[in-house]
């Protein structure tokens, strides 16, 4: 069965247990609550595998690098996996800047 | 190549986005590379969003002023808010290993600008930052662990 929620330009999809967040061209201060919304949403529903497509950011800032970590850390106390996929060159860039890029399981 | 220019931007989030479109265009037409055009604008960007979240504590019509003088060697960039003075002894750095989803914004300052300076005027707050043109190495970038 495949569930899929959106809320301003995330989009959330449930497949097979799996939990997909796919995010529009931005993640920056003015998405971090969509963003957290929508992970909450997987986290109470207690899906584990979270992937978080980022095919289409060209944008992201603090608040969104931000939240990412805050996620995934919360993801790997629950025992969780969140996993990148597709970033873009823009997206590597900053996470590479603020030494973040190996905290990440990142699918290319 | 000497030139200075003042923009201007009402502090709503929107309005970043003005910011760093109009940088680029102005880097772009004094020669600055494309790696540290994106630099200084998330540098910029990250900074106009910290005056409307901590001196004006949210969006509003008060100004953000921003001044660009770029010269052969360096380019400095002063961002003026007249909002609540913000305790400069608490803009710090982000350190990573405790992090919180808050407070990254300074530490990428930091890290991509030479030089980053706060002074309280007497209404609201100076921030100067500035970049040697074509420094690699830039003096004053965090320690990277990787």
């Amino acid at each position: 069965m495949v569930v899929v929620e959106i809320e301003s330009n995330i989009e959330t999809k449930l497949e097979d247990g799996k939990g997909y967040i796919l995010l529009g061209e931005t993640l920056s201060n003015q998405d971090t609550r969509h963003f957290r919304r929508a992970f909450e949403n997987l986290e109470r529903k207690n899906i584990k595998e979270i992937y978080v497509n980022m095919a289409r950011v060209n944008q992201i800032d603090s608040s969104g690098v931000g939240i990412l970590v805050v996620c995934l850390k919360r993801a790997k106390e629950k025992g969780g996996n969140f996993k990148i996929m597709f970033p873009r060159d823009e997206v590597k860039r900053i996470f590479k800047l603020v030494n973040i890029y190996s905290y990440f399981e990142i699918i290319e | 190549m000497v030139s200075e220019l003042i923009l201007k931007i009402p502090a709503y989030y929107k309005y970043v986005k003005i910011f760093k479109d109009l940088i680029e265009d102005i880097l772009e037409l004094n020669g600055i590379s494309k790696d540290e055009i994106y630099e200084v604008k998330l540098a910029i960007a990250e900074a106009a969003v910290n005056v409307i979240k901590h001196s004006y504590c949210c969006e509003c019509d008060k100004e953000i002023e921003l001044t660009i003088e770029i010269n052969e060697k360096s380019m400095v960039f002063m961002m003026r808010d007249f909002g609540e003075k913000v305790d400069i002894r608490e803009i710090k750095s982000r350190d990573l290993d405790n992090f919180k989803e808050n407070g990254l914004g300074v530490y990428i300052i930091k890290s991509v600008m030479d030089s980053v300076e706060y002074q309280h005027m007497k209404k609201g707050t100076l921030l100067t930052m500035s970049k040697v043109m074509g420094d690699g190495s830039c003096g004053n970038r965090e320690q990277h662990r990787d």
